[in-house]
């Protein structure tokens, strides 16, 4: 069997990186992203359709009070039962 | 403003008033206009439509959410330069900038108008949420096989389009409810709780099976087998497994001096058995103990006062309870109860007995419209745009827990309680707390990284032979435990990128190479320095899901970066690309303007069909390292294209 070395090196965003680490810091550095996709599924599930361009204050909201203390899950996660997107019709 | 000296014609009122538009979208519109009608509309006009969009058809409309979403997706094209495509000429600097800025003030307008979400569609409750609801409130298992599929394909459960009902559905759920009001009534005289059986009984083999019997399976709740097993003596070499066949998946590490207990919850009547294994000694099987659940409460007064000899007179009342049971808080319809009473009514002319007839208008009450949809009546408050406190507990609790509300949540609701923020908090701590609440966890996490991709992937065993099939539902419960385990103690989300701690059982550690450890069940553990683990990307059941089962796809491991790690979803492939083969010459089934929609679209298309064309056999021994193997290349590029 013919064994071939990995090709690892990618790109995030403009960020170059090397293998799996480097793939991890790059993510890192984008660390609300992840927090977005979160919070985009949490509204999408409690709210039962797509999350859309109208819940994207909700989500940057969020975002923004939850940077400061590095994106908790579930205090996160409260915040979304706390939105608006909960309490109205 | 150069027009606005002109004086206003009727036809200039009419037209303005036809479209809707205010001064401040005009200006956007007379912004916007040259660019899209010099660079877009040749391609996305009346002629040619490409891509089902139209510019000369654009809604300004700030209070149309799906306009406003149709002008976002072409500010995004056209700021990350996908369009216009490089063959066309280009727009000059300062046109794209201008045009950039105008649309986004526009759609920022738009958002500012919808602060508080895009509202929530009225649906049904889904196949899971129903059969949660009746066994909370019921104590009643049904099997949600018996129920029609919901619509899903994908995605979250909860999407209302696909929440559609049938006759099919209604009918079926009518047999179910049935089915379910006489289990709840044929328990009535059961103690709610913990019933011990204590009954012992020595392990039998049938054609060299252990036979597990569950002979009292109560009417509602469940009946615990307790198997007591212990290791051979001999035998000392690796973990070793039992359970029923083909899922043995209990490690047994008794001893004769400590024997351990298996036990195993049935909800239905059966007979399992379970495979013998030479290692393992059976001492013995015990039909353990039977569970009622509370709900029997319920009866108890009827009970105390009636025995079981309950007059007719006293159906209406106990009718209204079930229907103030089955409606989650909200105000019974008295109509509704007198339509109930009459059904039990007629049950009674036919000879029925009392119970018989109130078999039917208790599987009515629980197939109403309030029962099986998330119906939020506007009431009184019609003025206000914020919903009741009951309909917000219900809203909570089927978010939490993807059931009913419980009694101590109702009654804060009714009580108005549930305004105050302090109340709120400690309730969603308490809801978080509930055994309940693992619900939440395992179907969101299920739903939002797609996991239920695992069952459709067959590891191919000639390219893997190391893996271990056992071990599969393992590393699919690896990722729910993991995303469970960063939401119950609040830690960052970070973790799901990269993290300190992974979650293992005995089957994970052995397959990851890690050292044993005990039990099925899962705990934390450290990633251990150097192994690379930690985070989503590296688990076994990720790189599954986003492979083959006989090698990776660079195109599904890059969108499951893009879409759950950097919140930037890729668009839905062009129709063509799903039928792509794997065999042969791949850029030949792709040619003119499908081959060029599809690699404009889906850059990583272009990248797989490169490669694979280039020689599918030196990609196959690329992937060596199998699922533990690192992404490669192809994948995370897509993201800059």
């Amino acid at each position: 069997m013919i064994q071939l070395p990995l090709e690892t090196d990618g790109k995030v965003g403009r960020r170059k990186f090397r293998g799996m680490e480097g793939l991890k810091k790059a993510l890192m550095a984008n660390k609300e992203k992840v927090a977005e996709a979160y919070i985009r599924a949490l509204l999408t599930m409690a709210n039962g359709r797509q999350a859309g361009v109208a819940d994207e204050t909700i989500i940057n909201d969020i975002v923004e009070r939850a940077k400061e203390v590095d994106f908790p899950a579930t205090s996160i996660l409260i915040a979304v039962l706390q939105s608006d997107a909960f309490k109205t019709h | 403003m150069k027009n606005s000296r002109a004086p206003l014609t009727l036809t200039t009122l009419l037209f303005l008033f036809a479209c809707n538009v205010d001064a401040q979208n005009r200006e956007v519109v007379r912004n916007v206009k040259p660019f899209l009608q010099n660079h877009c509309i040749r391609c996305h006009g009346p002629d040619r439509k490409e891509g089902g969009v139209r510019v000369d058809e654009l809604n300004w409309d700030l209070e149309d959410l799906d306009s406003v979403e149709e002008l976002q997706n072409i500010l995004d094209e056209v700021v990350v330069d996908s369009m216009p495509p490089r063959r066309e000429p280009r727009p000059t600097e300062n046109a794209l900038k201008e045009f950039a800025e105008s649309l986004s003030r526009h759609i920022e307008n738009a958002k500012q108008k919808h602060r508080s979400g895009g509202g929530k569609p009225i649906r049904r409750l889904t196949k899971t949420e129903y059969v949660n609801t009746l066994y909370d409130l019921l104590g009643v298992r049904v099997n949600a096989e018996d129920l029609p599929r919901d619509g899903i394909v994908g995605g979250f459960d909860t999407e209302a389009l696909d929440l559609y009902t049938t006759d099919m559905h209604l009918e079926t759920s009518l047999e179910i409810a049935r089915d379910t009001a006489r289990r709840f009534i044929a328990s009535r005289n059961m103690k709610p709780g913990r019933v011990e059986l204590k009954k012992v009984s020595k392990p039998t083999l049938r054609k060299g099976s252990l036979v597990v019997n569950a002979s009292e399976v109560p009417p509602a709740g469940y009946q615990v087998v307790r198997l007591v097993l212990w290791q051979n003596r001999q035998s000392q070499s690796g973990p070793i497994y039992v359970g029923p066949r083909n899922r043995q998946t209990f490690e047994v590490f008794g001893t004769p001096e400590a024997p351990q207990n298996i036990d195993r919850t049935f909800y239905d009547s059966q007979v399992e058995s379970w495979t013998a294994n030479p290692k393992v000694v059976v001492g013995e099987i015990q039909n353990f103990q039977v569970v009622n659940p509370q709900p029997f409460e319920f009866f108890a007064k009827y009970r105390k006062r009636y025995q079981d000899q309950v007059p007719d007179k006293v159906a209406p009342q106990m009718l209204r309870e079930f229907v103030t049971l089955m409606g989650r808080g909200r105000n019974v319809d008295s109509r509704l109860i007198k339509d109930l009473q009459e059904i039990f009514r007629r049950g009674r002319q036919r000879d029925k007995s009392f119970w018989e007839a109130m078999v039917e208008p208790m599987a009515v009450s629980m197939c109403t419209l309030e029962t099986m949809f998330h119906f939020e009546s506007r009431g009184k408050a019609a003025e206000t745009e914020f919903v009741s406190p009951v309909e917000m507990v219900n809203r909570v609790s089927y978010f939490l827990w993807r059931s009913a509300p419980d009694a101590e949540l109702i009654r804060l609701a009714q009580s108005k309680k549930w305004y105050d923020p302090q109340v709120r908090s400690e309730q969603y701590r308490r809801m978080m707390k509930d055994e309940k609440f693992q619900r939440f966890l395992t179907d969101f996490t299920i739903q939002w990284l797609e996991l239920e991709r695992q069952d459709s992937i067959a590891v191919d065993n000639r390219v893997f032979p190391t893996f271990n099939q056992t071990a599969k539902e393992s590393l699919k419960e690896e990722t729910i435990q993991f995303v469970s385990h960063l939401i119950r103690e609040n830690l960052s989300l970070g973790n799901l990128i990269d993290s300190d701690f992974m979650m293992v059982n005995n089957l994970v550690a052995e397959h990851y190479g890690l050292p044993p450890v005990a039990g099925s069940a899962f705990r934390p553990i450290d990633v251990p320095e150097g192994s690379g683990r930690g985070g989503l990307l590296t688990q076994a059941g990720i790189l599954m899901q986003t492979g083959t089962g006989d090698r990776t796809s660079i195109t599904e491991r890059g969108a499951f970066v893009a879409r759950k790690l950097l919140n930037d979803p890729p668009s839905p492939p062009p129709p063509l690309v799903d039928e792509l083969s794997t065999e042969g010459n791949l850029a030949a089934t792709l040619t003119g303007p499908n081959w060029s929609a599809c690699t404009q679209k889906l850059p990583s298309v272009r990248l797989a069909i490169k490669r694979l064309t280039q020689s599918v056999s030196a990609w196959r021994n690329l992937m060596g390292p199998g699922f533990s193997g690192p992404l490669i290349q192809g994948s995370i590029q897509t993201l800059t294209n």
